[in-house]
Parts: structure tokens; sequence; C-alpha cells
């Protein structure tokens, strides 16, 4: 009997066990949604709240320990004096040098920690070039490259510095230091070029953007780069293939349109023999099309593969103006005679139906429009009676225009105004010099500087206070990019400054130092 | 059968993995149905690997292998917010991850010579007053401590020169009851276990079990210490009471003979300090409680306090594998989930029923 209740007292254990089991396996599962969420929500960075952390131990005792070694270090160097290095041994005196010359190094760098200013070296990070890094199972050899890289940003970015200050050849060095670190950089080689093109080392910095085309083969600043020194060493045609190259990737690059044109121009003149027609002039195309487009209108400028693919088509725009002569064959759509012209409406005369029309070199050549707008101003060649005519009463009839909200404006207006410089002298008159900033933002180009110069050095010296030349000018040094802008400063250019800052320098408020920072900035 | 038996907790293997690797250790990644298992490839390289609790299943969710094999891992020091683990490996090298981006560690110092074998922390997880901090022991015979927010260790354990350097095999941190108190209990080849005081920054307490020490492992890091079990080499284990310290006897401690083969583990259930568990070199699984004594600690005849110690009694015991299982863990969130890494190449989830009732 009682062998019979202890049996089923078994099974009621062993089926009471079972059962347990199977309660803790549907616990587990509703403990695993609500797991999951929790976890999901950790991963996320929800529901963890910052705790301030003791400091860490013995931090204290080690740095009085590192006290007292130096202490004990002292004495002993008191004892003895410091050990001399023996005038034979070269490798500890090279020791020596180094580490005097990495001292001053730091000491200078702590010291001289110049605010932002922008320059033309890169400072954009290397940060797409890690991307192509390929995994690597060698985890040892994969770290030591990340710190590589690392090295050579930190060596960038010291170069950088050098260069800001106009210390090429330094900047040079650890521009070096950082190709060792880390090769691949094509920021390195680029930067190093910029320093020897300042150090007019053409060859060597030929080389080096070689070698950063090599390694990013769409990386504009290097073919600009390559271009410049090609050019310095007269090596043209090379040059205006680099630049042509900076302007297939980087459309509507100013520098390279003018290096391109200076290039074309002496290019004209060694091949005397060369019809004019046959050299393409793309700075005049590019000043043309901004001419064309209209005062509201800002310039796009996209790389072709940005570029809508719809099929062009042709817009019905009014046309206001232009010589029917001139219109009536190109244009699409009525236009207005010219009698209806009133002088309010100048701004609007640019407004061509050639919008819509991609800026090929081929279209606008034909087009002849162009050579009305733009290469007659300049006194060009091959400009029909008729336009000669129109391009005088319109001047006779030019209006001063208003105070330019940015830089594009100023930069058409002043074009506009090119021929009078009396109304030239009362545009800029006009700005507010604390504006000027504001006006140009990021996107002070050199040309417009030298203009701007150009036209104070004609007019306000004569004109002007020396306050008021001295507010333009130092309101100018402080537009970014003005670093870039003067680094392309030639003896022309250097010779107006000078001379705008002896009449600056008349006026007697103006700060000594100041004007001297001022002189440094236009590198005068 | 005995009816006594049937009223013991069960322990149930759940699910059973089988690796291709050989494995050392086995974390819970806390407040997730996460679980790290750490190893070393036969090509000689080192391997981590991600499994999740998914309806009876355990799935791999992430495999990152590394140049050097792992031996040894804890979440001791990491934050809830992170959650990154800190591994000891083969070369030396501490290491911590984060397991969302293991690419590179988050903090790695080379600065044991040779393998290190065991490896905790505290401070994080919300377990432990104080600076995080992480405890790493190694063959070279050093125990370093690291906080890591610096790169050199904050505290250094080695043998005095001329002294023969011991492996130490196990290590692990206790006492960090408030932001100044903590202590590292180290048990070595040779039988020595040493007692560190960090605050005092001395060494509190040393004795030797005769035999080599391969766990040790007090049941809270994060109160005035209390109790310490140690394992060893030919299949005892000892149970500290750490409340009272004699001067000259020391603690008082309880020895039991389990496993009948080296005892390679002991683990404390995180939601029961008094439950703990040991595991075998045969593959053996056993789950004991301690029990106090009436009285704690008794006076001497010269009126100096000295410990009492408790008795040990088994819960239950069971193998599950054919061979010593080299990781155990309890999962921090759920009382009687529990996982094992085992020589035999495979990861176990045990379930261990009825652990609230004893």
């Amino acid at each position: 009997m009682s062998a019979e209740i202890q049996a089923l007292e078994t099974q009621a254990a062993i089926r009471r066990n079972a059962e347990e089991v199977q309660d803790f396996l549907w616990d587990l599962q509703t403990w695993e949604d609500d797991m999951k969420r929790k976890d999901v929500e950790l991963l996320r960075g929800n529901g963890v709240e910052a705790t301030k952390l003791p400091p860490v131990r013995n931090k204290d005792f080690q740095q009085k320990r590192r006290k007292k070694q130096e202490c004990t270090k002292d004495r002993k160097d008191g004892q003895k004096g410091k050990p001399r290095i023996k005038a034979y041994d070269y490798e500890a005196w090279d020791k020596f040098v180094d580490k005097a010359l990495v001292e001053l190094e730091e000491e200078e760098m702590s010291d001289s920690m110049s605010p932002e200013a922008n320059t033309d070296v890169d400072e954009e990070d290397a940060a797409e070039h890690d991307g192509e890094e390929v995994q690597d199972g060698d985890e040892e050899s994969r770290i030591e490259h990340e710190r590589n890289k690392q090295q050579a940003l930190l060596e960038k970015d010291k170069g950088n510095d050098y260069f800001k200050r106009c210390q090429y050849q330094a900047a040079i060095e650890c521009y070096s230091r950082g190709m060792q670190a880390d090769p691949e950089n094509p920021l390195l080689p680029a930067n190093r070029a910029m320093a020897l093109l300042k150090l007019q080392r053409y060859v060597e910095a030929e080389v080096d953007c070689s070698t950063a085309i090599l390694l990013d083969p769409l990386y504009p600043k290097a073919f600009a780069r390559r271009g410049m020194a090609y050019s310095a060493q007269g090596r043209l045609q090379e040059a205006c293939k680099d630049f042509e190259m900076v302007l297939k990737l980087e459309p509507g690059n100013k520098q390279a349109l003018a290096e391109l044109d200076k290039i074309l121009k002496e290019l004209g003149t060694r091949e005397r023999g060369l019809s004019e027609t046959d050299v393409m002039h793309p700075k005049t195309q590019a000043k043309d099309l901004s001419t064309l487009t209209g005062r509201a209108i800002r310039p796009i400028s996209k790389p072709v593969h940005l570029r809508s693919q719809k099929p062009l088509r042709i817009i019905d725009v009014q046309e206001v103006e232009e010589d029917p002569q001139f219109s009536g064959k190109k244009f699409v759509g009525k236009y207005v005679s010219e009698n209806e012209l009133k002088p309010s409406e100048e701004y609007v005369h640019d407004t061509h139906k050639d919008f819509a029309i991609k800026p090929s070199v081929g279209a606008l050549h034909q087009s002849g429009v162009v050579k009305n707008t733009g290469t007659q101003q300049r006194g060009g060649i091959g400009v029909g009676e008729a336009a000669m005519v129109k391009e005088a009463t319109r001047l006779l009839n030019l209006t001063l225009p208003p105070t330019p909200l940015n830089a594009f404006q100023l930069e058409t207006d002043l074009r506009k105004l090119r021929s009078r410089p009396d109304m030239s002298h009362r545009y800029l008159k006009q700005i507010e010099p604390t504006t000027l900033t504001k006006i140009f933002q990021n996107s002070l180009e050199p040309d417009v500087l030298y203009q701007i110069l150009h036209i104070m050095e004609q007019s306000f010296i004569v004109h002007e206070e020396p306050a008021l030349t001295f507010a333009f000018m130092q309101n100018l040094s402080e537009v970014s990019r003005f670093d870039m802008a003067t680094m392309f400063m030639e003896t022309k250019e250097t010779c107006v400054a000078n001379a705008l800052l002896d009449h600056a320098a008349s006026c007697p408020t103006v700060n000594t130092t100041k004007l001297m920072e001022l002189r440094k900035k236009y590198r005068v | 059968m005995n009816m006594a038996a049937l009223d013991k907790p069960q322990v149930v293997v759940h699910l059973h993995r089988s690796l291709d690797y050989t494995v050392f250790d086995c974390r819970w990644i806390p407040r997730s149905a996460r679980l790290v298992c750490l190893g070393n490839r036969a090509r000689g390289s080192g391997l981590l690997q991600l499994f999740e609790l998914t309806r009876g299943e355990l799935k791999l969710v992430k495999e990152v292998e590394k140049a050097t094999p792992f031996k040894c891992g804890t979440f001791g020091a990491a934050n809830l917010a992170d959650r990154h683990l800190a591994t000891g490996d083969f070369s030396g090298t501490l290491s911590v991850w984060n397991l969302e981006a293991p690419e590179v560690p988050v903090f790695s110092a080379k600065k044991h010579n040779e393998i290190i074998n065991c490896i905790d922390g505290v401070g994080g997880l919300g377990i432990g007053e104080g600076a995080p901090e992480l405890v790493t022991g190694s063959r070279d015979g050093t125990v370093k401590v690291w906080d890591p927010r610096q790169k050199n260790p904050v505290a250094n354990m080695e043998p005095m020169e001329g002294e023969t350097k011991r492996d130490c095999w196990t290590v692990a941190f206790g006492n960090a009851y408030n932001q100044q108190e903590r202590c590292v209990c180290a048990g070595y080849d040779n039988g020595d276990i040493k007692l560190f005081d960090l605050r005092t920054m001395s060494l509190r307490w040393e004795t030797n079990l005769k035999n080599g020490i391969c766990s040790v492992e007090f049941d809270r890091k994060d109160i005035n210490m209390n109790k310490l079990v140690a394992t060893s080499l030919e299949g005892k284990f000892h149970v500290f009471d750490m409340r009272t310290q004699h001067p000259k006897k020391g603690f008082a401690s309880v020895t039991e003979k389990a496993h009948k083969s080296t005892v390679w583990l002991t683990r404390h259930l995180p939601q029961n300090r008094e439950i703990f568990a040991t595991t075998g070199g045969a593959g053996t699984i056993h789950i004991w409680k301690y029990g106090y004594p009436p009285q704690r600690s008794r006076k001497d005849s010269n009126g100096d306090r000295m410990g009492v110690a408790g008795c040990v009694t088994l819960l239950q015991n069971v193998g599950v594998a054919t061979q010593p299982i080299s990781g155990f863990d309890w999962s921090p969130d759920k009382q009687g989930l529990c996982a094992c890494t085992s020589f035999d190449q495979s990861v176990r989830v045990l379930i261990v029923t009825r652990l609230n009732t004893v």
C-alpha cells in the first residue's frame, strides 16, 4: 500500500517538475520579448542617464611619485651637472638636435595658434579617403595603418599652419612627413605642391601634383596647381590641358578661367600666324554669360553629371532692347522696339533667351550677341558699326546701380561700369565699408578684388578722405578668402595696394600698428 | 528514484549549439537576451561570437575575428548605455570592445607579457560604488587594475624581485561598498590566494590551499565583503566567511569536496547570493547553497574576534558535457537562466528551476 502511494507521489512530483520546466519556458518567451524591447531601447541610447564618475585611482599618487623622481633626479644633476655630450659622439648630437627642434616647434605651435584663417591649402578632411580602405584580417597592421593616417592628418594641419604663416619650407617638411606616414592621401602632395609653387620650385611642384592626381584623378586643385607649375615653366600647352581639366571637373572655376585666358593670350602672341578666331577665349565667354544672366539670377554651375538630362527647349522671351538687326535672326518670340526703351529698363535688357542653352563653346561663339555685350566693352575686334553706336548710347543712359547685396551683383555692376571710372567711384563710395564682409561672404574673387583696388587707386586717392580708404582696405582684408585672393597678386596689384595704403596712412586717426598689420595682409 | 531528488531544483539543458572553435568564456550581455562567446580558432586567431535567444533557438548574430585568441571577458565595468565588453587575450592585451562597432577596440593596452588568464570588472552596470575598474591576472605573475579612462594600470601587483612568478589563474573584485573601499582577490597556480586592498594599496590577507586555485568569486561585489568561494585543482572548494578577519587565523572557511575532478569555476546566482554553481572537469555542474551558522563570529581566548564558517548543501548535480566546463554565466536579468561553454566545443543554455523556493 505504502509503495503504491509512494509511486503515485513520485508520479505527481515528476509531473510537477515537467510543468515547472514548461512554465519556465513559457516565461522565458515573454521575458525574451521584453528583453529585446529593452535591448533595442538601450541600443538607441535611451533609458540610461549619464553618471559622473569618481576620479581615476592613484592619480595623485602617480603625480607625487613622478615629482619625487624628478626631485631626486634634480638633486643628482646638481651633484654631477648635466652629462656633457662628447664632441665626437655624433649620434648623441643628432638626438639632441632632433629633440631641441621638436621642443622649439612645440613652443612655436603653442604660442602662435592663430585664429581660423582661410588659405588656399586644403582643410578638408581625408575622411572620404578613409572609406576606401581595404578590410584587412590582420588587426595589428590595420590599427597601425589607422594611426599612420591620423599622423598624416596631424602633419597636414601643422603644415597648413606653417603655410598660413608663409613659412613654406617648414610646411613642406611637415607635408613630406605626412606623406611618409600616409602615402595614399592626395591632399598632402597637393598641399606640398602649393608650398613648392610659392618657393618657385616648379619642377618639384609639378611632380607632386602628378602624384596627387595619380592618387585622386578627380582632384581639381591638383590639376590647377600643376597647370600653374607648367605655365611657370613655360610649358603652356600642358598647362592649358590641365586648366581645361579643372574646368571640366569644376565648371566655372574663376582661377582656371583666368589662367587659361592668360595662357591662350600668350600662345596667341607666340603663334601670331594663327587666326584670332581659332583661339578660344573661355574667359570672355564666362564673363559674357554672367552678363547675359540678369541681375536677379544667381550663377549656377553644376558638374556635367548633375545637370538635368531633359532635352533643351527654347523659351519665349520678350526681347526688350536689342537691335532688330541682331535679334531678328537669333531670337524666337516678339521683341519690343527700341523707342520703347526707358533708362530704368537698363538691367532688364540683359535677359536673353539663351538661358536654357548650355554654355557650350561653339554655340556662344556663333551667336554674335556675345560679341555685342562682351567683347565690345573691351574694345574688342570685329564688332559691327551699329553695335558700336548702340553701346555708346547705352553708356550715356547708364544710371548708377543701387548698392549691391551680394558679390555677384557687385561684380556685374562693376563690369558694367568698367568704362566709366567716375561712376565706378560713386558706386563704390555708396557701399558702406563695414558691409563688405557681408556682401562677399565666401566669394571674394581675386579679379574683383583687383578691380576694386584699381578703382580705388584711380579715384579714392584723389577725391576721398584717407579714412575712407583705410576703412575700405581694412574691411576688404577681413573678407574671408581674402588671403587666397592676395596670394595671386602680381607686382602691378601690389603697387596699387601699396599706393592705397600710403594714402590711408596719411589719415591722422589711423593706428600705425593696424596699418602695419594691413600691409602684412596685403603682402606689401 | 527517491522523492528527495524530485524536490530539488532541476537543471535542464534548454539549448545546445556546437561551435567550430575552442570556446573559453561566455557572458550574457546585460539587459538583453544576447550572449557573447569568446575563444580560439584552430588557425590561431581569436573569435568573438554574439548569439541571441530567439524562440527556443540560439541564433548567431555577429562574429568578429581578431588576430589573437580571446581568453576571458567581462561586462563588469561597462555602463548600461554602451555595454562595452572587456577582454583579455593570449598576447596579454586588455581590450574593450563596442560590440556595435567591433572593428577597432575602444580601449587597448598591452602591459602583460603573457596570456591574460582572467578578468573581472566592477563599478559598471550599477554594481559596486566608485569608478569602473577592471582587473586582469596573467601568466606573467602580475595582477593589474585598470581604469579604462587611462592607458596605464592604476595598480599593479607583482611578486617582489627574486620571488618566483606564479601563474595567476583567477581574479575577483569585492568590497566595493563605497567610493573608497575596494578589494581584489587573486588565486595562483601554487594554491596561493591573495587579497589586495586597493584603498590602502596593501596585501590584506594571504593563504595557501596547497592546490592551484582555479576560480575565486565574492558572493557580491558591492557590499562589505561577505563570502568568498575559491575552487581548486584537485576537486575541492572552500567558502570563506569574509566578515571577520582574525589577526592570526585570518578568515574562517568551510571546505567541500565536489566533482571528483578539477573545479573549474564558481559563479554566484546574481538574484540570490547564497546559491552558487561550480563547474567540474568532467562536464558536471553542481548547484550549492550556503547556510550561515547561528553565530557568525565568536571571541577566542585572547578576546580577538574570529569568524565561524557555515555549511554548504548540494542542491543539484548534473552532467551536461563530456569535457571540462570552461565558462559559465548566470543571466543577470532572468533568474535560473544560465549559459555554459565547454571544451567539447559547444555552448549550452541551461535553465534551473525552483531557485526561488530553496
